[in-house]
């Protein structure tokens, strides 16, 4: 087997995120995590198990779906990651465009999109710490999310 | 420029504001150079096996009908 000379980091992602005007704005620069947690629904069961053949289950698939955490530095700044979750939280609910460009946002790069709502949002405050806060938030798509290739 | 299959959706960004980026789907055969995608652009998307010239693709099609599988599916791209 040839070891493979194509891996990545995570280093140069852009993700952006639709700002308070809707328009796509690239929070990677207040940001440091996205995760994607993709899931298919699937279904089992098990036979009777004549000859043997019960032993194992049998198992179908059914939908598709995801659930994104992603994590943001707490800064104030418009148009950076905190500033366009907390008015998505505060203000102005319903459904913003993620992408995440991996492993940039080149020709060649993946892409994927979601059409996503904000479910929760974790802000940790804590006084015994230098580091910059962190939040957390959860994210949940609605309708298609597609991966791609970027080809211009 | 002959047409091509994507193997997995293809985005392109018109970087027009007044023309919505596009994504092609996987499967659908496209001409790139109608789609405004540079010719050093589509080497990148060969050489990454995210699209094949049409003739390419109808054989992987036969193959992947003979396997049970759909197409394009990650299991029935040309290797690398």
């Amino acid at each position: 087997m040839v070891q493979t000379t194509s891996q990545v980091n995570a280093c140069d992602v852009v993700v952006t995120l639709d700002d308070q005007t809707g328009t796509p704005a690239d929070i990677s620069g207040s940001s440091n995590q996205v995760t994607m947690n993709l899931t298919n629904d699937s279904g089992t069961t098990q036979t009777f198990g004549a000859g043997g053949t019960g032993r194992f289950p049998v198992r179908t698939q059914c939908r598709s779906d995801a659930e994104i955490t992603f994590r943001a530095v707490y800064s104030r700044d418009d148009g950076e990651a905190m500033r366009i979750l907390l008015d998505w939280f505060f203000i102005a609910r319903g459904h913003k465009t993620l992408e995440v460009n991996i492993p940039d946002d080149g020709v060649g790069a993946d892409k994927y999109t979601f059409e996503v709502i904000l479910q929760r949002m974790n802000v940790p405050v804590d006084g015994t710490s230098a580091d910059p806060i962190l939040a957390e938030c959860t994210l949940q798509p609605t309708g298609e999310f597609t991966w791609a290739v970027i080809g211009s | 420029m002959a047409k091509v299959r994507a193997l997995r959706g293809i985005w392109i960004n018109t970087k027009d504001p007044n023309k919505p980026s596009e994504l092609i789907p996987a499967g659908t055969d496209f001409d790139p150079a109608a789609k405004g995608i540079p010719e050093e652009n589509v080497g990148v998307l060969r050489g990454l096996h995210s699209i094949v010239d049409v003739p390419e693709a109808k054989k992987l099609d036969a193959k992947a009908a003979d396997a049970g599988v759909d197409f394009p599916s990650p299991t029935n791209r040309p290797a690398g």
